[in-house]
């Protein structure tokens, strides 16, 4: 009698742990879940590509202030505080470019100017956020920004 | 038991850490084709062959250049413009099938989307010889500054007398596909003109909905392709079955939106009033040529966009909506909207009225976000 109600307090006292256990395990993979599925707000601009003609040519890091260049085509000079202005040729010795200018502190990015096309103009485009572009379609020029998180939100127009 | 159960648990965590950790993003894109760029953003495992997905994208869009494109020397299209008045030519199916989607499309809207621009939209200065810095004045109808110079009125008299599509003959016998130019030619200071076809206004349409079969064919469930900043194939956008916040360029302000929905699983096709154009004495020259007219529009209309859900006649409602989206630019908003209603689309109009920026649109969970009224 008395090793039978030993046996019962046993019982009950693992079933009380073997609960708090499962509830860890349930709130770990809610968490995990909360991290990794959720999409990020405020998505941030991690770094700056710039693709020729579907080749990465140029690649600047915001938070490792790092810059990766791939081509003969681009050239840079520093302006003030984190202000790079990044000439891009198409082509050495051809007159055809586009200056963009990558203001580091602020992660926006300009074209500043561009002799690509008597009736398109890429000189308004301006990159803020995730999903931003620069399109040069003449120099097949393509600069995006680029966030860790998911594929931003598609833009149409 | 309880140990089984601890270790069930683990085990569910572990895949779910493992499934959650294993999906990759990729961006692909090609200056290639149609004078634009085409990208593919996607989401997949990474057991999903993206790079050969996208090689397998650009061989179809290869395919359809080469048999669409008016700026393709041997195209069937180009093989086309280049025949006189009244020959008959054999074509590829595709571009026999493009075709016949084109003339829905200019039946539907009374001629309003015309394939039959080309002469109207290079007298204008809108095709591709014109988007280089080394254009030279070349053709009987050139300007020596096309940005500064406005067409004579003999020449836009006269190219749109060769306008009529529907005198183009289509013909197949025994699984060959033949068209047929009209007889219609014209004129002007000694140099003859007969029709001239470009597709640009429906294949970018089409071809979205053959890069999204290519992509189902692939397993790319999540993501999306665009091509240029006019035609889109949306994809899912998560397992969660998440909808994307697809936002509308504001055609006044390049650098922000004018309105956003929530969409997945859809084509989209816009067009606009402020990709390419010229002012001149203050007057704005855009690419989009009123087929009635001869001219440039000038209805207030800034941009127009279509949807249309993916999965029923892709390959149809892709094209057709990217063909529609131009004709409702040279629609005046009452016909706009009774063309919207009786084609059943979900549809997006910015449109300038005096000083004030509107917007007129069916879907009832669009959300304005710039500058604009709904009407």
């Amino acid at each position: 009698m008395a090793s039978r109600i030993t046996q019962e307090k046993e019982n009950k006292f693992f079933k009380k742990w073997d609960i708090l256990i499962y509830a860890i395990l349930i709130v770990l993979i809610g968490v995990l879940f909360l991290v990794i599925l959720l999409p990020k707000s405020n998505q941030e601009i991690e770094a700056i590509s710039m693709e020729y003609d579907g080749k990465e040519i140029f690649l600047y890091k915001f938070n490792e202030e790092s810059m990766q260049i791939n081509s003969d085509y681009i050239s840079y000079s520093v302006e003030g505080d984190k202000v790079y202005v990044v000439k891009f040729k198409e082509g050495i010795g051809s007159d055809d470019f586009n200056i963009i200018r990558i203001d580091a502190n602020n992660r926006v990015v300009t074209c500043d100017d561009a002799n690509c096309s008597i009736s398109k103009d890429c000189t308004h485009m301006k990159i803020t956020k995730p999903g931003d572009t620069i399109i040069c379609i003449p120099h097949k020029l393509f600069v995006r920004a680029i966030s860790k998180s998911e594929i931003p939100d598609p833009v149409i127009g | 038991m309880k140990k089984i159960g601890i270790f069930i648990l683990l085990i569910i965590l572990m895949v779910l850490f493992v499934a959650c950790s294993s999906m990759t993003t990729n961006t692909f894109n090609s200056f290639d084709y149609f004078s634009t760029i085409i990208t593919l953003n996607s989401s997949t495992d990474k057991s999903v062959n993206t790079s050969e997905a996208w090689q397998e994208m650009c061989l179809s869009l290869g395919i359809m250049e080469d048999k669409l494109s008016v700026y393709v020397e041997d195209s069937d299209i180009s093989n086309f413009n280049g025949v006189s008045e009244g020959t008959t030519i054999e074509v590829s199916k595709l571009t026999y099938d493009v075709l016949t989607l084109a003339k829905e499309a200019y039946e539907n809207t009374n001629g309003l989307y015309n394939p039959a621009m080309y002469l109207l939209s290079d007298l204008w200065g809108f095709t591709d010889r014109f988007t280089k810095s080394t254009y030279e004045a070349q053709k009987p109808y050139d300007r020596q500054n096309p940005r500064q110079e406005l067409p004579e009125d003999k020449y836009i008299n006269g190219f749109l007398s060769l306008t009529d599509f529907s005198k183009v003959g289509f013909n197949v016998v025994e699984d060959k596909y033949y068209i047929t130019k009209p007889l219609d030619s014209i004129e002007i200071d000694g140099f003859k003109y007969t029709m001239q076809l470009d597709l640009g206004g429906i294949v970018k349409g089409y071809a979205a909905a053959i890069l999204k079969k290519t992509a189902d064919q692939f397993n790319i469930e999540y993501g999306y392709v665009t091509l240029g900043s006019s035609s889109l194939a949306l994809f899912e956008r998560n397992k969660k079955g998440q909808l994307w916040d697809l936002k509308l360029k504001d055609p006044l302000d390049s650098n922000s939106y004018y309105l956003k929905t929530s969409q997945s699983s859809i084509y989209v096709s816009t067009s606009g009033n402020y990709e390419q154009y010229y002012d001149i004495n203050g007057k704005r020259y855009c690419h989009i040529i009123n087929p009635t007219t001869g001219r440039p529009i000038d209805n207030g209309n800034l941009s127009a966009t279509i949807i249309t859900k993916a999965g029923n006649n892709d390959l149809a409602s892709s094209s057709l909506i990217d063909a529609y989206s131009t004709a409702l630019m040279v629609m005046d908003l009452d016909l706009a909207k009774q063309f919207i209603e009786k084609e059943n689309l979900t549809a997006y109009i910015a449109l300038k009225d005096g000083d004030t920026n509107k917007v007129y649109t069916n879907d009832n969970n669009a959300q304005i976000l710039a500058n604009y009224s709904r009407i």
